[in-house]
């Protein structure tokens, strides 16, 4: 016993083990034969530990195969689908104090509707097609600029003089790759800027809109019809919030007009 | 980006996919570690079922995907101990009561060996819980740091019990050997 006391407890012979020993505990451990015996026993009565535990606790497990199926049974429920965070709630409540604290005194007096398209002026125009027509399409519709003397009568109808290049897209209510057509009721000019329901905003639901079409989740009347109706009520029907995401003030997809 | 239901779908599946593979590799070590907790085969189905569906939401929030298996062990002790609460019972321990350390066909040496598993099973049963789950941990494979991480302790906590343990049944083995 007296021996023993000069050399290591067997806790930190076991914590060696691991490779958890000081420095200088370790020195001694490589110096002392005593040590390193002990510290022999002991591994090899925890292998006979594991060992038995192992063979003995592996009898008592049943087949594993119906706690799997138990398992995907109980994954494959809705409440599993819904375990996952829904970023537009957050992104919504990021807006809204964004809105409280910094924007709002600039936007204040904005209207949802003030740069929304004017029925009167853009009803908007849509081609007859189907689904596989639109979904197989390749050209990329939405780089294609509005002529130039089109996008001026379009700023002229809605009273706006000396637009900034690249302020605005002239956009298409019903967009190309949606079955719009170019006719100038489908058109009005749309700031990127201005309000919270910007072009930026408008491009995000056209990309969603064709996503859902193409998926088969709605059909490309419907999307046509709510874009044509208000653009806007889309937008929250179809992302489920009730401001813009705040992921959305960046969302390229269309040309600016310049 | 927003969750549509199609990426809803998407990710759903991942991480099913996900818990499935760890649900393989992890069920029937946490199934050991359980049993020599002292629960029912019945209670450990439901704790590895709970557990699973744990790890489940906690990957679809984006929980940390490190060290999964001391997670999965960490939160199967913790629902074992709840499910003990529960019932208020003391199942026994009978992982070692089938040892067979050194199977012999000479029937004098089948009736010492079950001595000797009778005596370490009794060593092991009367053991606190806590070197208890030390012991099956380390049997598990896992490391001193990782199982203090697991029963919320420190390591020198969890070196000091198995050397606790390890006394006890190279103690009772000592003993076995001298009454032969």
């Amino acid at each position: 016993m007296q021996e023993r006391d000069s050399h290591l407890p067997d806790s930190q012979l076991l914590l060696a083990l691991d490779g958890e020993s000081p420095a200088e505990e370790q020195e001694h451990l490589d110096a002392c034969p005593l040590c390193r015996g002990r510290r022999r026993e002991l591994e090899e009565g925890l292998a006979d530990f594991s060992r038995a535990y192992q063979s003995t606790a592996n009898g008592n497990i049943p087949p594993i195969e119906p706690a799997r199926d138990a398992l995907h049974a109980r994954l494959s429920e809705p409440a599993f689908a819904q375990a996952f965070p829904r970023p537009w709630l957050a992104a919504a409540a990021v807006v809204v104090l964004a809105f409280a604290s910094v924007l709002m005194p600039r936007w204040r007096g904005n209207t949802e509707g003030e740069f929304a398209p004017r029925s009167a002026l853009t009803p908007g125009a849509a081609r007859t097609l189907n689904r596989e027509q639109v979904c197989t399409a390749t050209e990329n519709n939405h780089l294609r600029n509005v002529a130039s003397g089109v996008a001026e009568n379009i700023f002229r109808e809605y009273g706006i003089r000396d637009p900034r290049p690249r302020s605005y897209e002239v956009d298409y209510l019903i967009p190309l790759d949606l079955g719009g057509t170019e006719d100038p009721r489908n058109l009005w000019p749309e700031p990127y800027a201005s309000g919270v329901w910007n072009a930026r905003v408008k491009d995000a639901l056209e990309d969603r809109l064709r996503m859902l079409v193409c998926d088969g989740q709605i059909d490309l009347a419907t999307a046509q019809q709510d874009l044509a109706s208000d653009w806007i009520a889309a937008y929250k029907k179809y992302f489920m919030t009730q401001q813009p995401l705040i992921s959305h003030a960046a969302f390229v997809k269309d040309q600016p007009w310049e | 980006m927003s969750i549509g239901p199609k990426a809803l779908f998407i990710r759903h599946h991942a991480v099913s996919a996900e818990v499935s593979g760890l649900f393989e590799q992890f069920r029937d070590p946490l199934f050991r570690y359980l049993l020599s907790f002292g629960l029912s085969v019945a209670d450990c189905e439901e704790v590895i079922q709970e557990t699973f569906l744990a790890l489940f939401r906690h990957l679809a929030k984006g929980g940390a995907r490190d060290h999964l298996r001391g997670w999965v062990f960490r939160v199967g002790h913790n629902l074992a101990l709840k499910t003990r609460q529960r019932q208020s019972r003391d199942v026994p321990m009978n992982g070692l009561a089938k040892l067979r350390r050194h199977p012999d066909p000479d029937p004098e040496q089948q009736a010492v060996t079950a001595q000797w598993q009778d005596q370490m099973a009794a060593v092991f049963r009367a053991m606190p819980e806590q070197d208890r789950a030390c012991l099956s941990l380390r049997a598990e494979g896992f490391r001193y740091r990782e199982i203090a991480g697991i029963l919320g302790v420190s390591l020198g906590w969890v070196a000091q019990s198995m050397e606790r343990s390890l006394g006890k049944l190279t103690r009772a083995s000592a003993l076995h050997e001298a009454r032969r």
